[in-house]
């Protein structure tokens, strides 16, 4: 998660990328029903070992997003440190707790019908943006919304008005969350999609150049992608320091949406494709669907993603790109039988060197030290 | 005895809904073809003396789930015909005063509208005592208890949503109505909706000079002249200034505004009739067009509103239309006999008038602000309320009542922002909306005072997701 290159300006040295998860060809939202609650942020204590450095870890949060069965929907608890942190914690170091919890949006709110796919972003040095699809009439995953968002500056203590930020009118299948970018400087980026439930879904992105204060008018990124279908999301995208070669990407299953400047201009990366290609999935497929890209400590991606349909087990399935998401070789994709996956879209965060994850499979979080390490044994529950 | 228990026993039977029968409108002159859904015409008791007018058109599908909204245009003294003919109702008057041509974006497409002519004396609305001095809460009181036998009349109606709707003056029938209304809990009131509404005197007023010269209609010299006699440390006091030169001032943009021709209810709407004076005769009638609602505390224009009312001239053959607008079609419409007859107009009811001078010039304004009512509506919160406004209108500028709304001091739910209609397959921006808790403001761009007469589309899209509890 660490931040490279200069913050400002275009093509930050370096060459760092902006790696977006994304996945074809169905978006899928994840969460039951309103409301949705904000849970800001998470704070890691670490127990005090040797006078270490501690103290420091104040200020670490950790991505969780799912919902516990009784609870209908968290927003993205997802505070990104904003640099790597002077001590790296091992998950027997860290005791996540719940400091606060917020209601950001109730259905109802503003007459809008449900709000789902709830994304976080670190948006500033104290503050926060959350975003959520707002669907007009029904909770459904097609038809018209507004993609609503809400700022904070204190950490989430206090949160401003609903912006809608798009509004896609009266649309039958309309638009759908999608990707948060904090791009540095200030600038976030946010990417969505466009009739993603049908034949030609587009891809769009909105930019913020305050830190979500203000936003632009939309701008598709459609015929950059060379017309490929593209959903992306939901989730959120990194930046990343690693450089690669270049090499065009796949059709179809995952793929990564990278920009080498800072979100002006797009290409796809490294995909991986679903299994048998182009044919109807069937149960026990290979269709890596939603999915959420990170960086390990020793600047590989790892992207883990929803096992659409179950192939090998009812869990979640990890790629790996060790250039910068250039390409996602099939034969490093690996399942995790811990990381139990109803088909849902989770959430994973990486900071002070723990793998974060969170699903709403599964009462519990569990952490890892790293790709590969085992996961803390010891969960959070975050529903009600 | 034998009838009045078979009648006792019908609502039992569920054989029959309970609308008077007398009232049902079953022939319509100027329409090409009878509607589909049912319609009725009659009168509301209210008190010893007072019959108002009501025309309610039922919703053309459903109308048993649809919610029940109530109009009132209004003046004070202005009638809700003008509403239903020209507005929204489900057919409107051509220029031709004979003819009715269905309306595409008519809001009993999706709610049971009830128009009611209100105060007495107003349209149709008589008193058998000819007294037509009222006052706001007087009205209010009326206004419910019309509502009330309404329902008595359609029981059928008690128990669906209620919605209480109005325009122009109606921005201080309706709150004042909702008070009664939320009080009593035999009926089902869920929101209200003001378009155009004086909200306030003072910030009509106020707002209407920055209106005026922000869109081009005052000179930088008497602007400046402006800013320098009506303001000190950054505020404005354009409508009860004691300063003269202030007031000389404003008898001159107030000259612009209202009597230079430009049609007040639609800056970009040419003035039917053309430029008109103040004062002129039309055969017997000396004709007004000043329906008194703004710059009520400029002594000049007080005292000639007194005087107008005190003139000899005043007492019999006075009109009052609304200035700029050609209310011609649909009184030659409700006055032919045979539209009388098919609305059960009785022959003691007077001629019907767009506006009733008579009840405005003796109508006793108590209110100066909506404040308390809307604090009142808000604090119940389980109501839904709208502020809209077409953002042309001069008469109540949408500036007074985005600057009232904000007075209210209620959380912002969703920041302001633009929101959309759909015109063939393409979104349009309809204006702009800003929503605090259950209270949005929103503007219809382009459209004056009688929104739904300017932009047929973008207000019903509006009015459908207020009634709906939709997104706007």
């Amino acid at each position: 998660m660490a931040a490279g290159g200069s913050p400002r300006g275009r093509g930050p040295p370096g060459g760092t990328k902006w790696p977006i998860n994304g996945f074809f060809p169905h978006f899928c939202a994840c969460f039951s029903a309103p409301p949705l609650f904000g849970r800001c942020p998470f704070k890691s204590r670490p127990r005090p070992r040797g006078g270490g450095g501690g103290a420091r870890g104040g200020h670490v949060t950790a991505a969780l997003k799912g919902a516990a069965p009784k609870m209908a929907a968290l927003v993205a608890l997802l505070a990104l440190a904003a640099a790597a942190r002077a001590w790296v914690a091992t998950p027997d170091t860290v005791r996540p707790h719940i400091v606060q919890e917020q209601l950001l949006w109730t259905a109802g709110s503003g007459s809008v019908a449900a709000f789902r796919i709830p994304l976080l972003l670190r948006a500033g040095p104290r503050a926060l943006l959350a975003c959520a699809e707002g669907r007009k009439v029904s909770a459904g995953d097609a038809g018209a919304k507004f993609i609503a968002c809400r700022r904070s500056s204190d950490d989430g203590a206090t949160w401003g008005p609903s912006r809608f930020v798009a509004d896609d009118g009266a649309a039958g299948d309309g638009l759908s969350l999608g990707a948060a970018v904090a791009a540095g400087g200030g600038r976030l980026l946010l990417l969505f999609a466009r009739g993603a439930h049908g034949a030609a879904p587009e891809t769009f992105v909105l930019r913020s150049p305050d830190g979500g204060r203000s936003w632009g008018p939309p701008h598709n990124l459609t015929g950059l992608l060379g017309g490929r279908l593209f959903a992306p999301g939901p989730g959120y995208g990194i930046q990343v320091r690693a450089e690669g070669p270049r090499r065009p990407g796949g059709r179809d299953g995952v793929s990564c949406l990278l920009s080498d400047d800072g979100g002006a201009s797009w290409r796809l990366g490294g995909t991986l494709r679903a299994l048998p290609y182009g044919a109807p999935a069937r149960p026990f497929d290979f269709t890596p669907d939603e999915c959420q890209p990170y960086e390990l400590p020793d600047g590989s991606l790892a992207i883990n993603i929803r096992n659409q349909n179950f192939f090998r087990c009812r869990c979640r399935m990890v790629a790996r790109s060790w250039d910068g998401g250039e390409s996602l070789p099939p034969g490093a994709v690996t399942f995790d039988p811990v990381l139990v996956d109803p088909a849902v879209a989770a959430g994973v965060a990486v900071t002070a060197g723990l793998v974060f994850f969170s699903n709403p499979a599964h009462e519990s979080r569990r952490s890892s030290r790293s790709h590969g390490d085992p996961w803390g044994q010891e969960g959070l529950q975050v529903g009600l | 005895m034998g009838l009045s228990l078979l009648l006792a026993l019908l609502p039992l039977l569920g054989l029959s809904r309970a609308a008077p029968a007398a009232d049902e409108v079953t022939y319509l002159p100027g329409l090409p073809k009878q509607p589909s859904f049912r319609h009725f015409s009659g009168y509301l008791c209210v008190g010893p003396a007072k019959r108002l007018h009501y025309w309610f058109v039922e919703a053309q599908s459903n109308p048993e789930s649809s919610p029940l909204v109530l109009w009132l245009n209004g003046g004070p003294g202005c009638s809700s015909m003008e509403g239903f003919l020209k507005e929204h109702g489900p057919f409107l008057i051509q220029p031709d005063g004979v003819t009715l041509k269905y309306n595409e974006y008519a809001w009993n497409k999706i709610a049971n509208m009830l128009y009611l002519e209100s105060p007495a004396g107003v349209g149709f609305s008589y008193s058998d005592d000819k007294k037509y001095a009222t006052n706001d809460t007087e009205v209010a009181h009326n206004n419910y208890l019309a509502l009330k036998e309404f329902l008595r009349l359609f029981p059928e109606y008690a128990k669906n949503e209620l919605f209480l709707t109005g325009e122009s003056y109606g921005g201080i029938y309706i709150p004042t109505l909702a008070e009664w209304v939320m009080q009593d809990p035999s009926l089902n009131l869920k929101g209200i909706a003001v378009g155009n509404g004086l909200s306030s005197y003072e910030i009509n007023d106020n707002s209407l000079v920055y209106f005026a010269y922000y869109h081009g209609l005052l000179g930088t010299q008497l602007w400046k002249d402006l800013q320098a006699f009506c303001c000190s440390q950054g505020k404005c006091n354009f409508h009860d200034s004691s300063n003269l030169n202030c007031t000389l001032k404003m008898e001159e943009m107030i000259h612009i505004v209202e009597e230079s021709g430009l049609n007040i209810y639609n800056l970009y709407a040419p003035c039917a009739g053309g430029v008109p004076g103040d004062l002129r005769y039309e055969g017997d009638y000396l004709i007004t067009h000043d329906l008194g609602n703004s710059f009520i505390r400029m002594p000049l224009r007080f005292s000639w509103r007194q005087n107008l009312f005190r003139m000899p001239v005043a007492r019999k053959k006075v009109r009052m239309d609304p200035p700029c607008t050609n209310s011609t079609a649909p009184s030659m419409y409700l006055n032919s006999a045979a539209v009388r007859k098919a609305l059960h107009i009785p022959a003691e009811a007077p001629e019907w008038q767009v506006c009733s001078f008579d009840v405005n010039r003796s109508y006793k304004r108590l209110f100066m602000q909506m404040n308390e009512q809307y604090l009142k509506l808000l604090g119940a919160m389980k109501y839904r309320i709208l502020v809209y406004n077409g953002d042309v209108d001069m008469a109540c500028n949408f500036l007074g009542d985005e600057w009232f709304v904000d007075s209210l001091c209620q959380k912002v739910q969703v920041a302001r922002r633009p929101w959309l209609y759909t015109e063939g397959d393409e979104n349009q921006i309809g204006g702009f909306v800003k929503e605090f808790t259950n209270i949005a403001f929103l503007t219809v761009k382009g459209a004056g005072h009688m929104v739904p007469t300017d932009q047929p589309l973008a207000a019903f899209t509006m009015f459908r997701r207020f009634i709906k509890k939709e997104p706007y």
